[in-house]
């Protein structure tokens, strides 16, 4: 096969077909490689062609110049991130409240996951699942006026039950120190159904007849989550793990942008880079200035990945990524 | 015959990437009117040439549909234009406006303004359309019914890029209350001529309805600072912080915040603040009107032009009694510029924008229809010598298919007819206050932010989480003002400072020496 294909290499699939080891190879993956086709060409519309549009974070861009025609200027769109601490602000909102956001999801998924796999049986598990998981289907815009009957000032729940028991009310939206809790408690509620699912789909996998022979043993059940049920798991929490930081410097914009209802006053807590970049264009105006932004998260978030998973890859090379 | 099958999946797909990759990226956020009522009747018939409008507005009219075509049926005979109206509501203008001339988006002719789709943004981003030859070629009447005086209030770098709406001019701020208030609590607007001067009647709404008494939402500044109250001319209220005194000669720009104006206006407000007159939590502009309306409000401050409470009665439902409280009256160039039309450089028929710009700011047929829609349906006279109109029997502002309330958005509203008796008159005042007002040594002035746009971001967005949290007195001035300037500083307020009083300099040599 290898020598016919190398014969004849004017045959029209003679490129794919040496690429991805010889006709034979050729043949059998074609329905396979067929229907991975729309996805790789979407990737490429969607993911690989606007990267040639990085180039206006370094120039002046009018429209009517055109992409191309507009006047380059260098880094003099990057300066207004950097001219004041706005860089390292969003950075660091972003990095610090996704980090939260990992470990507070993660632990409680994994601890939601082993109570519901010890009701599994009975009836109302489903009704328990359900309930946890219905936050997930709700947009961050309707999400954000629960909170804030929650929590404005004259008529929120929280400060009417602070107040009733003696305390002095917050003013929540006035106070930036309180959100990183509030945005966690958020994004809990929201995702904590979803993850758990996935965990507790992972201990269902895991063989009973472990749990039985522990139990033969005298374990109790802090012993049998300990020894079986986590390491058990562990594969399944790198991997979560990993994806998620994956994307850690992608902010959830409606979370960040909604919740706090764009309240200028708590930006230094909640303004994150996904922010900031929607910002700069509604505000300004200024696509190029957006679009530095835009180019720094980029690149702020692939270093990290590639960090990320480097050092996965030095604890346990099975476990990395790429 | 496996390998041509492949063929001619792959053909497909290739097409299918080549269409998606050709088609222009989804255009941003399409007002909800484009679809709709613009093209139900855009049929471009002949060889008329399309143009569009976009404009602000409460929600879209459910008529707007048949008063395009009564204005088309004008425009078409007289200057083969085929005009589709593009409403987009005033909480969303500003943002989608900027998006899609960010994106390049087609457009003619839209209202931009210092406050919402900022003229001053426009025109350093470079969406507009120079419109100096446009104007004394194509629109010879619009050209001279305003003195060039007027018109130099919106040239920048030496170019006009709007056609100013005539309307008032200065800015009169004061009080906008609800009769029935001032009633059950027994208060005279007589003796009122400061802000603080309000004070025992909210405290008496305060107490008596247990309502927030004074109107604010998101957009509208929650807060008593207004240059012109004050005494200031604020040069470009985008930039927010920087202006000078109305009336100092040695055109000195000075920072906002040094000011013992802005300081009092800042402890008056957090005085009012903690005492419960301004709502606790900002609502959205379209809730807090709807809070109005409801009666959750017993005041606003406004601008109290000759007639504004009629309009204010059509937009919340409630009589009003206002009352100017600046002096004197300022008039300064974003006041003269408060509302423009502009033509977007994206314009493919830029002539035809301007010769409906034109008709629509010299022919009072078409500007009232545009402005209270088709006479016999929308509106009937009710006093045709006085050109006071009123609604059809049975009709009322809020079961009309058409009131869009918003003439001074059109163009020349001393076109317009008037919506209540009480009106009567109201034009000539304004005429009249427009040249009687005090004119700012810097009327005509019009900042260039080119050279400072990175500066101006930066400050900007100082200024919306630091300073107008002081100026609308959630935190307290002693705490706050010295670290919001330390911030503003750092931020490169000199560097705004400084250019602009070079500019202001420069314009100063070439105009003031008369």
């Amino acid at each position: 096969m290898q020598a016919n294909n190398l014969k004849s290499p004017a045959t029209k699939s003679g490129f794919f077909s040496r690429w991805i080891g010889g006709q034979r190879a050729w043949e059998t993956n074609l329905s396979l490689l067929t229907m991975a086709l729309p996805g790789i060409l979407l990737l490429f519309v969607f993911a690989y062609l606007p990267m040639f549009g990085i180039i206006i974070a370094f120039k002046d861009y009018r429209f009517v110049d055109g992409i191309l025609g507009s006047a380059w200027v260098g880094m003099e769109n990057f300066r207004f991130l950097f001219g004041t601490d706005t860089a390292f602000r969003i950075t660091r909102n972003t990095l610090v409240m996704n980090s939260i956001f990992i470990a507070t999801t993660t632990i409680g998924a994994l601890l939601v996951a082993i109570l519901m796999n010890e009701v599994y049986q009975s009836r109302m598990s489903k009704y328990y699942q359900t309930m946890l998981f219905f936050p997930y289907f709700i947009s961050w815009v309707i999400a954000s006026y629960f909170v804030f009957a929650f929590l404005n000032g004259s008529t929120g729940l929280a400060n009417q039950i602070i107040e009733r028991f003696g305390g002095d009310p917050p003013s929540w939206y006035r106070t930036p120190e309180a959100w990183p809790l509030v945005l966690t408690v958020a994004h809990i509620w929201n995702s904590i159904g979803f993850s758990s699912i996935v965990y507790l789909a992972g201990i269902l996998g895991i063989s009973p007849e472990l749990f039985e022979a522990a139990k033969i043993d005298g374990a109790g059940k802090a012993a049998q989550i300990r020894y079986i049920t986590l390491p058990m798991l562990y594969p399944l929490i790198i991997i979560l793990v990993l994806l998620a930081i994956g994307r850690i410097f992608h902010a959830d914009f409606g979370l960040f942008f909604f919740v706090p209802r764009d309240t200028p006053m708590l930006y230094s807590t909640t303004d994150v880079i996904d922010t900031f970049v929607y910002r700069s264009l509604v505000q300004l105006g200024n696509i190029s200035m957006a679009a530095a932004a835009g180019f720094y998260q980029s690149t702020v978030g692939f270093v990290l990945v590639i960090t990320a998973n480097w050092v996965v890859r030095r604890i346990n090379r099975d476990y990395s990524l790429f | 015959m496996q390998k041509n099958r492949l063929h001619s999946i792959l053909a497909v797909l290739l097409v299918a990437a080549l269409f998606l990759g050709a088609c222009p990226a989804p255009a941003s956020p399409a007002p909800a009117a484009e679809s709709g009522a613009g093209e139900a009747t855009a049929a471009p018939a002949g060889d008329l040439v399309p143009v569009t409008y976009t404009y602000a507005s409460r929600g879209v009219p459910a008529d707007l549909a048949e008063v395009q075509a009564a204005m088309n049926e004008i425009l078409n005979a007289k200057i083969g234009v085929n005009l589709s109206l593009e409403p987009i509501d005033f909480g969303a203008y500003n943002d989608k406006m900027q998006l899609r001339l960010a994106a390049g988006e087609e457009c003619d002719v839209m209202f931009t303004a210092p406050w919402t789709n900022s003229y001053a943004n426009n025109v350093a981003n470079g969406v507009l359309m120079p419109l100096d030859d446009l104007l004394l070629e194509h629109a010879p009447g619009l050209w001279a019914s305003m003195p060039e005086t007027t018109w130099e209030a919106a040239r920048v770098n030496g170019k006009i890029y709007g056609v100013i709406n005539q309307q008032i001019f200065p800015k009169p701020w004061g009080v906008n209350v609800r009769k029935d208030m001032l009633e059950k609590y027994n208060f005279s607007l007589d003796d009122v001529t400061r802000w603080e001067d309000m004070e025992p009647f909210l405290q008496a709404v305060l107490e008596g309805e247990g309502i927030t008494p004074v109107y604010a939402n998101v957009d509208g500044q929650a807060n008593l600072w207004r240059s012109q109250y004050w005494g200031y001319d604020g040069l470009d209220d985008g930039i927010g912080f920087i202006g000078i005194k109305a009336n100092d000669e040695s055109l000195t720009v000075i920072n906002f915040l040094d000011t013992v104006e802005y300081e009092e206006s800042a402890r008056l407000t957090q005085k009012w603040y903690d005492a419960g007159y301004f709502p606790q939590e900002l609502p959205q502009a379209d809730e807090a009107d709807a809070m109005f309306r409801a009666g959750q409000f017993a005041m606003s401050y406004h601008v109290e032009k000759p007639g504004n409470d009629v309009e204010a009665e059509a937009r919340y439902g409630w009589e009003f009694v206002s009352k100017n409280l600046t002096d004197p009256l300022i008039l300064d160039t974003s006041g003269a510029t408060a509302t423009l039309s502009a033509i977007c450089k994206s314009s493919k028929n830029p002539e035809k924008a301007m010769e409906f710009l034109d008709e629509l700011n010299t022919n009072v047929e078409l500007y009232n229809l545009l402005a209270h829609g088709i006479e016999g349906k929308h509106w009937v006279w009710v006093d045709e010598g006085n050109k006071v109109l009123g609604f059809p029997e049975g009709m009322t502002n809020a079961t009309s298919g058409y009131d869009p309330n918003t003439d001074w958005e059109f163009g020349n509203q001393f076109n317009g007819y008037y919506r209540d008796a009480k009106q009567v008159g109201a034009w000539e005042k304004t005429a009249e206050m427009n040249d009687t007002a005090f004119p700012s040594e810097a009327l005509g002035f019009v900042v260039d932010r080119t050279p400072i746009q990175t500066e101006i971001a930066q400050t900007t967005a100082v200024w919306t989480e630091v300073v107008e949290p002081i100026a609308n007195g959630w935190v307290s001035w002693d705490e706050a003002a010295a670290d919001a300037k330390e911030r503003l500083d750092a931020a490169g307020a000199q560097v705004i400072i400084d250019e602009v009083q070079r500019q202001l300099n420069d314009w100063a040599a070439t105009n003031k020496t008369k």
